[in-house]
């Protein structure tokens, strides 16, 4: 798992990545970032670069795509998508999320 | 997760195209993000600074990217290797020398090992070849093979308890006749037993029966693989065709292996012995044992039985001065292989042994070179440690830059070697057995990359050793100005250094020295004949055209016409050239020694020949033209010696079987066999006489007034002119005859070889010594200025800077004596009339080094000296 994120949660960029990518279906780099800033809106700040480490690690686990095209502004560009193994590992993500979320959730509400 | 490894794996080796991709999908990223800042009404140049500043670090996501898309061990050694090769190839001068010397040492080496492994190492082609020994006996230091009579024989096999199986074989030469020219054949004799020893089946036929080994059995003969290719062009229907050994008319019945060369490869065709299994004969023969030990039997207790054998053989009727002179000494039974390699063995171990010695001088010189480059760069080190490298990572870049050098030097080294074996093949000895399997083999391949490996981890190792604590890394920054003394420690290493590689060094001179003494002593011997101005080529006439009787006339005929030619003095002719160890021998009575039947070897010549050869008559008279008539005998004078020591051999008779000739003439021994094999007794026959085996393959030999460079078209006119289709048969100098024969050829080969090692030893040393010393003198430039402006003299300076660095070198000087004083025994065997201990070499070798080591530290200390002390402070 990565290590350094800055301020985005450790752990949680691949996660958001590949949520987004199965939301909004093939991204390049850029629209991926955008994307992402626009759904956390101000509540983390992203470094936008580093999302390119995060793609070459999903990249080898096999759960996204990517394939040169072209971008709506007429430039090369690499489109990252997700793959049927992704879709499967989001499932997995999501319900691991799920879980730490639950659990941290009833470790904050206990009492003192 | 294994997809993921093979990813990481992949592109490791294309990292320039994914890095150029990344680049690329990072500059749009960041077009794409500067045009949205633009629309949101920022100056383009603004847009591209807020740009970068929300894409981030762009070098850090590289990194990043590449830290997450690889093997990090593996990019970092790509990274080592690559940063290596910069470094070496910055350092021209350093990297040239190291893998200049790695490539001769590790060349020469590998070598040599191809050369012992084909020679020394492989078995002998025989099944279960370790058991098969021959018996021989240990004569005063000499291992001379047991020679055994009929009846010795065969009282051996019956009596022994050592030996599943037990033959006799010898070696001789006869003319063959069949299927092509007349040649002089080498012939093995072989009992049926001693082919059941050696267990080879023929590749073609069979090999003799029982019959055809017994006296008065069928006549046959089995080829060997190379004539049989040579002479009947590989003919399957070869069997049952007939050839003529000696006048005896023999059936072709088998062909052997090519590998099976008994008892010496060159061997062209097998006769049976065809020996009486219940002969009583107890005349000496030139028969030796071949046997094949039983499982419970070691070549130690077969050697004791042996010897106890060889006391009872009396009970068989054998005189007891055959036992205290032919069969004396201790009986020493020796596997086949260990009689086969014998006298290659020391040969070929001296020249590995030199070669190795070489090798360890270089891997010497190079650590002491290492080691200086290790200091030279600690400063550099130490920075970089504070910066914060790893001590690893430190020490891995040490190692591959040494590992890329070793390498290098390994290849370079395989190359040198694969060219060196066919020069060592060239130049080895023609006695060297099994040189034809000589090649670049697995072993010589493991052996390469051992070394190189090896070479590479100690040079890595060693200065790393010295800068083996961070704690002492440290304090070298204090010494970034590269002019402090160094400390005692690192005194100590180079100093050893410097010792061994002296002490090996001293070795091989002396070494070399001794083979060279060897050599000068080999060629002071009297050969028993003068070969300056002689010229000898080979005839072989035509048995279609040619009997026996016609060939004496022609070659009277062709001797005097030869001696009518300008300038020649003598010509004659011989069925056998001496210092040959190979020669034909023949049984002769002796009339005033009813018992004294010999065996010895004889020569068929025409009158001129002693003269031609120039030796000198005794006694008697010379061979005249009308010796042709009769048979009358020329002999040796130590075999007139053996026999008549107190009265004249001349008007004595000797024969074969019962035919009696008179000795007229007593001739100066010629070394027959060889110059350090001691003088034996031979006869000479005049070719003609009755009585004689086919004389149609011969040597001509003919003496000038001077050296005739352009004799040759002469000879061959006088020769055309007898027979228009005679060629001439190698055509040599007596000269060029004796330095191919066996103790010269092989005490050349290695004394060359060793003045080559001790010369590249010297050289070795010599830069070592400069290169420590020159290292001295600049690193302590200051120190001897500081010295000299507080008034050191010359003398003190050289005794302080040079006299320091020369210790060890007095020190190796030492230890090389000692070690050649006890290591040039196992040269022993190889040196003739020379002894390991010759004071005279031991005395030069030393010194050869001792000039070289002045000369070496001459140059750097004439610079120390010449320091001017306000510029060296300066330097500061």
């Amino acid at each position: 798992m990565s290590r350094i994120h800055g301020d985005v949660p450790y752990g949680t960029l691949d996660l958001m990545i590949l949520k987004t990518l199965h939301a909004r279906g093939p991204l390049h780099g850029f629209g991926l970032a955008r994307e992402i800033e626009q759904v956390a809106e101000n509540l983390i700040q992203l470094n936008q670069g580093s999302i390119y480490p995060a793609l070459v690690r999903l990249h080898q686990q096999g759960w996204i795509k990517a394939d040169w095209g072209v971008s709506d502004s007429n430039r090369r560009a690499k489109f990252y998508s997700l793959s049927p193994t992704g879709r499967k590992q989001l499932g997995i993500e999501v319900e691991n999320w799920k879980r730490t979320s639950l659990v941290v959730g009833r470790f904050l509400a206990m009492e003192s | 997760m294994l997809r993921a490894w093979l990813h990481r794996l992949a592109s490791s080796f294309r990292r320039q195209r994914i890095d150029a991709e990344l680049d690329e999908e990072i500059h749009t990223h960041l077009e794409l993000l500067a045009e949205d800042f633009e629309r949101q009404g920022m100056t383009p140049e603004d847009a591209r600074r807020a740009a970068y500043r929300s894409f981030g670090g762009v070098e850090q996501v590289r990194e990043r990217h590449r830290e997450a898309r690889g093997i990090p061990w593996l990019d970092s050694i790509q990274r080592d290797v690559r940063l290596a090769a910069r470094t070496l190839a910055k350092e021209r001068g350093f990297t040239l020398t190291a893998v200049l010397t790695l490539t001769i040492g590790i060349g020469a080496n590998a070598a040599m090992v191809s050369v012992v492994d084909a020679v020394l190492l492989r078995p002998l082609p025989y099944p279960e070849e370790e058991e098969v020994v021959t018996l021989a006996l240990q004569r005063s230091g000499m291992r001379v093979p047991a020679r055994f009579s009929e009846a010795g024989y065969r009282f051996f096999r019956e009596e022994n308890r050592s030996f599943q199986e037990l033959g006799v074989y010898a070696s001789t030469q006869r003319p063959l006749i069949g299927s092509g020219e007349p040649m002089q054949a080498s012939v093995g004799l072989m009992s049926n037993s001693a082919f059941a020893v050696l267990s080879m089946s023929p590749v073609l036929g069979r090999l003799p029966s029982d019959d055809e080994d017994l006296p008065a059995g069928p006549t046959v003969a089995v080829l060997s693989h190379d004539l049989w290719s040579r002479r009947f062009g590989s003919d399957p229907e070869v069997l049952g065709r007939t050839i003529e050994l000696n006048d005896t008319t023999r059936e072709v019945i088998g062909v052997m292996p090519p590998q099976f060369g008994f008892p010496s490869q060159g061997i062209d065709v097998w006769v049976p012995t065809q020996l009486d299994p219940s002969s009583t004969d107890v005349r000496l023969s030139s028969y030796h044992l071949v046997a094949r030990l039983r499982s419970d039997a070691t070549p130690e207790s077969a050697s004791s039985e042996a010897g106890r054998l060889i006391q009872r053989l009396p009970e068989v009727g054998h005189a007891q001065g055959l036992l205290s002179s032919v069969l004396s000494g201790e009986a020493s039974v020796i596997t086949l292989k260990e009689d086969v390699v014998g006298e290659s063995r020391s040969l070929l171990l001296v020249v590995m042994g030199a070669v190795s010695l070489v090798l360890l001088i270089a891997l010497a010189n190079l650590s002491t070179l290492f080691i200086v480059r290790g200091e030279e760069r600690a400063p550099q080190q130490a920075v970089r440690a504070t910066l914060g490298a790893s001590r690893t990572r430190l020490a891995q870049h040490a190692l591959s830059e040494a590992l890329l050098l070793a390498i290098a030097g390994g290849v370079g080294g395989l190359l040198v070697a694969a060219a060196g074996t066919r020069g060592l093949v060239g130049l080895a000895p023609p006695s060297v057995p099994r040189l034809d399997g000589v090649n670049i083999n697995r072993l010589v391949l493991g052996y390469t990359l051992a070394v190189s490996l090896a070479a590479g981890v100690v040079f890595a190792l060693l200065p790393a050793w010295r800068a083996r604590s961070t704690r002492r890394l440290l304090p070298d920054l204090s010494r970034v100005g590269r002019n402090a003394t160094a400390g005692p420690g690192r005194l100590r290493l180079r100093g050893a250094l410097v010792s061994t590689e002296v002490a090996l060094a001293v070795m091989l001179v002396i070494g070399s020295g001794l083979m060279v003494r060897s050599y000068s002593k080999l060629r002071a011997v009297d050969p028993g004949f003068d070969s300056e101005n002689v010229i000898t080529f080979g005839l072989i006439l035509p048995a279609t055209r040619y009997e026996n009787e016609d060939a004496a006339e022609f070659y009277l005929r062709l001797v005097e016409r030869l001696r009518a030619l300008p300038r020649v003095e003598s010509a004659g002719v011989t069925t056998g050239l001496p210092v040959t160890p190979v020669q034909a021998n023949y049984r002769m009575d002796i009339e005033d020694f009813p018992d004294g039947s010999d065996v010895f070897v004889v020569r068929w010549v025409t009158p001129g020949y002693f003269e031609a050869m120039g030796i000198p008559i005794a006694s008697g008279r010379t061979m005249l033209t009308e010796d042709v008539e009769e048979f009358r005998l020329f002999i040796g004078a130590s075999l007139a010696e053996q026999y008549w020591s107190t009265s004249s051999a001349v008007g004595k008779r000797m024969g074969p079987g019962g035919i009696w000739a008179d000795i007229v003439g007593v001739v100066g021994d010629e070394r027959i066999r060889g110059l350090d094999v001691p003088v034996e007794g031979g006869a000479y026959v005049p070719i003609g006489v009755p009585f004689s085996p086919s004389v149609l393959s011969v040597s001509v030999v003919v003496r000038t007034s001077d050296a005739v460079a352009d004799l040759l078209p002469p000879l061959r006119r006088e020769v055309g002119l007898l027979d228009p289709e005679l060629p001439l048969i190698n055509v040599r100098s007596m000269e060029e005859v004796i330095a191919n024969s066996y103790a010269v050829s092989r005490t050349t080969f290695a004394a060359l070889l060793l003045v080559v090692a001790a010369t590249v030893a010297l050289l070795l040393g010599g830069i070592g010594i400069y290169g420590v010393i020159a290292y001295a003198v600049s690193r302590r430039t200051s120190e001897i200025g500081i010295r000299m402006a507080l008034g050191a003299t010359a003398a003190q300076v050289w005794s302080r800077v040079v006299g320091a660095e020369l210790l060890p070198v007095a020190i190796g000087i030492g230890l090389g004596l000692a070690a050649a004083a006890l290591g040039s025994r196992v040269m022993a065997s190889l040196l003739f009339e020379t002894s390991p201990l010759d004071p005279a070499t031991l005395f030069s070798g030393p010194l050869a080094f001792l000039l070289v080591a002045t000369a070496a530290a001459a140059v750097p200390a004439a610079r120390a000296l010449r320091i001017d002390p306000v510029s060296a402070l300066r330097s500061e």
